[in-house]
């Protein structure tokens, strides 16, 4: 059709060449740009380029527009829904807590949340071309787990694009983690139903999330000291509250990203785990006591309770503070913190008289003359005085005031199960706080231990009387033999002779303040202490012998080890030191003296007055003294004041001591909250030195300290019998180095410690 | 015709070598505005990356986020100074005293200076030992010179400044003036389709230089594109270019028709080239999903921002999901942060910004002027709209700045020029 001659393509060619000239700027004449007859052209195509531009524009709002109108929400519930599906957590583990051997006390469990991937599931089974891999998926999870196959189907067929659904839940609604025995089988399925040549159908959209959970492995032991994690893994009361911010650790993540060559990528930022702790406690011990402390109180089951209200013992290291044992009776579980129930912790007299506190405090009823009674068959029901009539007038609780204490009262249980005795209670010290009196007294020279006191029986001070124990008087003595006895009415003289400032300057030091132990739940019972203002004669009079104030178990402790120990008041401490995940010690705790109590000289004269407790014929502590070894001490039984003053028949027994005495390692403070024995008043304090001396039995040849003493027959035969290994020969200087290693002697909890 | 002439003599004798007057402000407000969207939005994109920190300038120790920031700041203030400078110059009266600057009245050294810049990279390609891994993001190759970035050769290093630029952002600007010039001395030529044809070929060689040496079709094209447009405006026959102009649309219709059609249907991994993959998932999002992903990430944006956005700094998307948060896709970052109103209120300075150029162009006299103001409206306008185009899925997926606002520093450095270049050529403007 088209005929090109030669011609043709000359001219082309002269065209082109010539062209290029012209446009290269070679040939200077006839430029077009220097005519002037194209300019009206020009504009009109550049507003036609210029609407053109607009033209795009607009569209491009428009689209703009329509994008976020009416896919908006679409889009916005794809960005939240993908930022699950990528972006894992990569859950941290919480430090573990270890004792001073080694003992694992608190650590993690690794259980896995399990996860649906709709969006794998749906693909999958596109790319087969088959819809029956999502029925392997489900019948999987319906076989292996329990779940309705029906909603699994359902929920993938609904999801499509859903790539992150956990759905192990507990019955709330609430998602938890499943342990990795229970997932095994699972776990076995898919691998076998994607192994080559299987023949099941591939089970695909099935993945599991690490999660970690806390275990005490020895569940009760430690539970006061150790505090629990709650569901929001926070650790609550104790060291797990107090250190949260060393345990916790640090979550990691896993970013899901498209890069540049479109394949998925994760970007990984690891998990920092929380620090460990090495405590000063040692388990061995710690069993030892809370054994102890369960017999006894399994052994005082007069009327239908059973045991104290509560029984504290705190065991710490003369020379450095160091808490070796530490425990609150009642225990729970820390496994399962929430199993605190009331029943389990309370007879019905205490929840009764529980209740009738809460029904007064909340104002029900009008507290002084009125309680609730409980009668059988009937409801509980409160009897108010009319005072037209005067007679009194049965109501009974509306059912809103009922749950009301019941609230109440399953929260004080809880509380009062879950805080530490130890630090968090206050309790008027009794006769204890006599020691701290006579190192007040001795030290400030306002008594002498040539100072006596002929007692009988009763002294007044001001309008009031104060009784010493033995109702005919103790007959008294020197200083010494006042404290051996325990002579209330002594005290009340020497509180008077010490005088109100030289008492208040010096305890100071000792009560109303905080120890500062690495505990959470400290409290200092400032309020509850004696103070310038209300330290009168009769104040001064009880404080002397430790009633009229309040004061910690910690609190004493710590002050009575630095009347022993020469004056040197330590901060207690429970943990020893802190350690990363790798064993690497960041912080070493070291033993701190916070300040000097007392002169070495009165503390040196104190020990052998509280040797004289225990060892004296009239000493109140006499059967406190263990097998073999001298102790010192101090016993101590405290009415317990409440609303209208002290309760009658409820009492505090209480047993501060130290062993060896001629130089002392271990300072144990042993508190008994109203023993449940028919008289409290007299014979309750032997309670107190009974524990003492059944855990310094086994502890003390624990500790590798030499017995010193001659052992009696029967003590030979009750060691034998608790297998314990003496040696029959014991004299000071052959024996003073422990012959044998008492570790194979004392049942399992050493072999267990070995490990 | 000769008062004016003489008029225009005697105002060209009072001048000096530089000037402001008639210097049309809002061009320069606006660039400025756009560059402190461009700051704003590229640390937001870049914020929450934990990049390795790098000593900089032997004293300030930076991560990589903040380092991208402080190479930006340096480049708008460069760019800003630079296009102060350009717009001050006075080009007749240097050229007056200085008549060897005549010299760049000359096309050809436009034009080779372009071409050289791709021959280089292609050389030196193959010079030196390839120092970069697969695995690496950037390398230095070629000895050196060359910056190897994602795979390509965009950017041209020069080893003892280390300072590293991308030719491609530079050849817009000398193609411009280039093609400028050649419709000036030429433009009769277009009459004929001989002389389109011989333009076209001209055009052509840099474009394919483009794509060739650095396999950017998107820079290619848009290199193409405003040299054509310079065409469509300039030559005397409009039907015959238009004409050629419809031929071409057609032609490249029916390259990406059959580019689909040999490609449907195939697994995304095995399709090449990648462009076709980005047709097929720009029509078949549901079906290839891996290569719709940026895309739809930055649709996910969009439309998550709603009306007037999460809030500056808020947005989720750039964190590892929007690929290029702060560089081609930062529109969607933008629109997802102050929502539809940001959106519509970038485009709106941009159109500010063409409306103002386009001003100028419609009252210059001198064909040549008019020409390089057209190329730059062309630049400008031709990236907003396939920029913003590909965010909201109106194109196929295909890397272009955003002029201004797009983290890079010679996109920004030589945009910055060209709205010299045009401001300068505004003064002689008469406004009334």
């Amino acid at each position: 059709m088209f005929k090109i001659t030669k011609q043709d393509l000359i001219d082309t060619v002269r065209f082109e060449a010539e062209s290029f000239k012209r446009m290269a700027g070679l040939k200077t004449t006839d430029k077009y740009g220097e005519k002037d007859n194209k300019s009206s052209r020009q504009v009109a195509l550049i507003r036609v380029l210029f609407f053109l531009f607009i033209a795009a524009f607009i569209i491009m709002i428009v689209r703009l527009s329509y994008i976020v109108t009416f896919k908006g929400e679409e889009y916005k519930r794809m960005v939240y829904s993908q930022r699950q599906a990528s972006d894992l957590v990569i859950p941290c583990q919480r430090g573990s807590i270890y004792d001073s051997k080694g003992t694992v006390l608190a650590s993690n469990k690794k259980d896995y949340i399990v996860i649906l991937d709709a969006k794998q599931v749906i693909d999958y089974s596109k790319q087969m071309g088959n819809s029956a891999y999502i029925e392997a998926t489900a019948d999987a999870l319906n076989k292996y787990l329990g779940y309705d196959k029906q909603e699994i189907i359902d929920f993938i067929n609904n999801n499509p694009k859903d790539a992150y659904e956990r759905i192990s839940k507990d019955e709330n609604g609430k998602v938890v983690a499943v342990d990795a025995d229970t997932l095994k089988p699972l776990i076995d399925a898919i691998a076998t139903s994607k192994a080559k040549g299987s023949k099941e159908r591939a089970i695909y959209g099935i993945q599991f999330e690490d999660s970690y959970s806390r275990v005490y492995p020895n569940n009760s032991l430690l539970c006061d000291l150790l505090g629990y994690v709650n569901d929001g893994d926070e650790g609550m009361y104790g060291l797990e509250q107090y250190y949260e911010e060393e345990l916790k650790g640090v979550d990691g993540r896993s970013f899901g990203y498209i890069n540049d060559y479109t394949n998925l990528e994760r970007q990984i930022v690891p998990a920092k785990n929380g620090n460990s702790l090495i405590l000063n406690v040692d388990a061995s011990i710690q069993r030892i006591v809370e054994r102890k402390i369960n017999e006894v109180n399994e052994s005082m089951d007069f009327e239908e309770r059973s045991g104290s209200y509560n029984t504290g013992v705190i065991i710490m290291e003369s020379e450095t503070g160091n808490i070796l044992a530490l425990a609150g009776y009642p225990f729970y579980d820390l496994n399962d913190p929430r199993s605190v129930t009331i029943d389990k912790y309370f007879t019905t007299k205490q929840i009764q008289d529980i209740t009738s506190k809460f029904a007064i405090s909340e104002g029900y009823i009008d507290g002084v003359s009125s309680n609730i009674f409980f009668e059988e068959g009937k409801e509980p029901y409160f009897k108010r005085l009319n005072e037209e009539t005067g007679k009194d007038e049965i109501s009974a609780l509306t059912q809103e005031q009922k749950d009301k204490l019941d609230n109440d009262l399953s929260a004080y249980v809880r509380d009062a199960i879950w805080k530490n005795f130890c630090i968090s209670d206050t309790y008027e010290p009794g006769s204890v706080a006599k020691t701290i009196t006579t190192a007040v007294g001795l030290d400030s020279g306002r008594l002498t231990p040539a100072d006596g006191y002929s007692c009988n029986g009763v002294i007044q001070v001001l309008d009031r009387q104060i009784h010493c124990s033995h109702k005919w008087g103790c007959g008294g003595g020197d200083l010494r033999m006042c404290l051996v006895k325990s002579c209330n009415p002594a005290y009340t003289e020497f509180g008077r002779k010490i005088g109100k400032n030289t008492f208040l300057e010096y305890t100071k030091d000792f009560y109303g303040v905080k120890t500062g132990i690495d505990l959470t739940g400290e409290v200092s019972a400032e309020g509850l202490v004696f103070t310038d203002k209300t330290l009168n004669t009769t104040e001064l009079a009880t404080a002397a012998f430790g009633q009229g104030f309040n004061a910690t178990m910690i609190q004493m402790i710590c002050g009575f080890n630095s009347l022993i120990n020469g004056g040197n008041y330590y901060e207690p401490h429970v943990v020893n030191r802190i350690v990363d995940e790798n064993g690497c010690v960041i912080k070493n705790i070291e033993p701190k003296i916070l300040k000097q109590t007392v002169s070495e000289t009165t503390s040196n004269t104190l020990r052998d007055y509280c040797i004289g407790v225990v060892e004296e014929s009239e000493g109140t502590g006499k059967k406190s003294r263990p097998a073999g070894y001298r102790i010192g001490g101090k016993t101590g039984t405290a009415q317990i004041s409440g609303v209208g003053g002290y309760q009658a028949g409820q009492y505090v027994v209480s047993f501060m001591s130290f062993a060896p005495a001629i130089d002392p390692q271990i300072v144990m403070y042993v508190v008994i909250d109203r023993p449940n024995i028919p008289d409290q008043s007299a014979g309750a304090v032997n309670q107190a030195c009974q524990l003492t001396r059944e855990i310094y039995t086994e502890v003390l040849p624990y500790l590798n300290i030499p017995m010193t003493e001659e052992l009696s027959e029967s003590e030979i035969l009750e060691l034998e019998e608790k297998g314990i290994y003496t040696s029959k020969i014991v004299t000071e200087e052959e024996d003073s180095e422990n012959p044998e290693n008492p570790e194979d002697n004392d049942s399992e909890d050493n072999t267990e410690k070995a490990e | 015709m000769r008062e004016r002439s003489v008029k225009e003599s005697k105002k060209e004798n009072k001048e000096g070598f530089f000037s402001v007057k008639g210097i049309d402000i809002s061009i320069i407000f606006v660039a400025i505005f756009l560059s402190v969207f461009c700051l704003v939005f590229v640390y937001s994109a870049l914020a929450f990356e934990m990049g390795e920190a790098k000593t900089v300038l032997k004293f300030l120790t930076l991560k990589s986020s903040d380092r991208t920031i402080l190479k930006t700041v340096v480049y708008i203030v460069l760019g800003i100074v630079s296009m102060l400078v350009m717009s001050c110059v006075n080009y007749k009266k240097w050229r007056e005293k200085l008549p060897i600057l005549n010299i760049f009245s000359n096309p050809m050294l436009y034009y080779i200076l372009s071409v050289g810049f791709f021959v280089f990279i292609e050389i030196m390609k193959h010079v030196g030992n390839d120092a970069g891994g697969e695995t690496e993001k950037s390398a230095l190759v070629g000895g050196g010179w060359l910056l190897k970035a994602n795979n390509a050769y965009r950017w041209i290093h020069i080893p003892g400044l280390n300072i590293s630029f991308q030719p491609s952002e530079i050849v817009k600007l000398l193609l411009i003036i280039c093609f400028a010039i050649v419709i000036y001395n030429a433009g009769m030529c277009l009459e004929h389709y001989r002389g389109i044809a011989l333009y076209l070929f001209l055009i052509a060689i840099p474009a394919f230089a483009v794509l060739k040496a650095s396999s950017d079709l998107s820079g290619s094209l848009v290199v193409f594109g405003i040299l054509f447009v310079m065409m469509l405006v300039g030559a005397p026959n409009p039907k015959k270019s238009i004409s050629t102009a419809i031929v071409l649309v057609c032609a490249v219709l029916i390259a990406f028709g059959i580019l689909i059609a040999m490609n449907h249907g195939k697994e995304e991994a095995d399709i090449k080239p990648y462009q076709a993959k980005r047709l097929l998932a720009w029509l078949y999002p549901e079906d290839y999903p891996a290569s719709a992903d940026q895309t739809n990430q930055a649709l996910y944006a969009i439309g998550s921002g709603g009306y007037f956005g999460e809030g500056i700094g808020n947005g989720m998307q750039k964190v590892k999901k929007l690929p290029e948060a702060q560089n081609d896709m930062i529109f969607a970052l933008i629109c997802e942060e102050l929502g539809l109103v940001g959106g519509i209120s970038v485009l709106a300075l941009y159109f500010v910004l063409i409306f103002r150029m386009y001003m100028i162009s419609l009252n210059l006299d001198n064909l040549f002027e008019r020409m390089v103001v057209v190329g730059v409206i062309t630049h400008v306008a031709l990236q907003v709209i396939i920029n913003v185009c590909v965010v909201t899925r109106l194109f196929p997926n295909t890397g272009i700045p955003l002029p201004l606002i797009s983290s890079g520093g010679s996109s920004i450095l030589f945009m910055y020029l060209e709205l010299g270049l045009v401001l300068n050529i505004g003064k002689s403007v008469e406004r009334n």
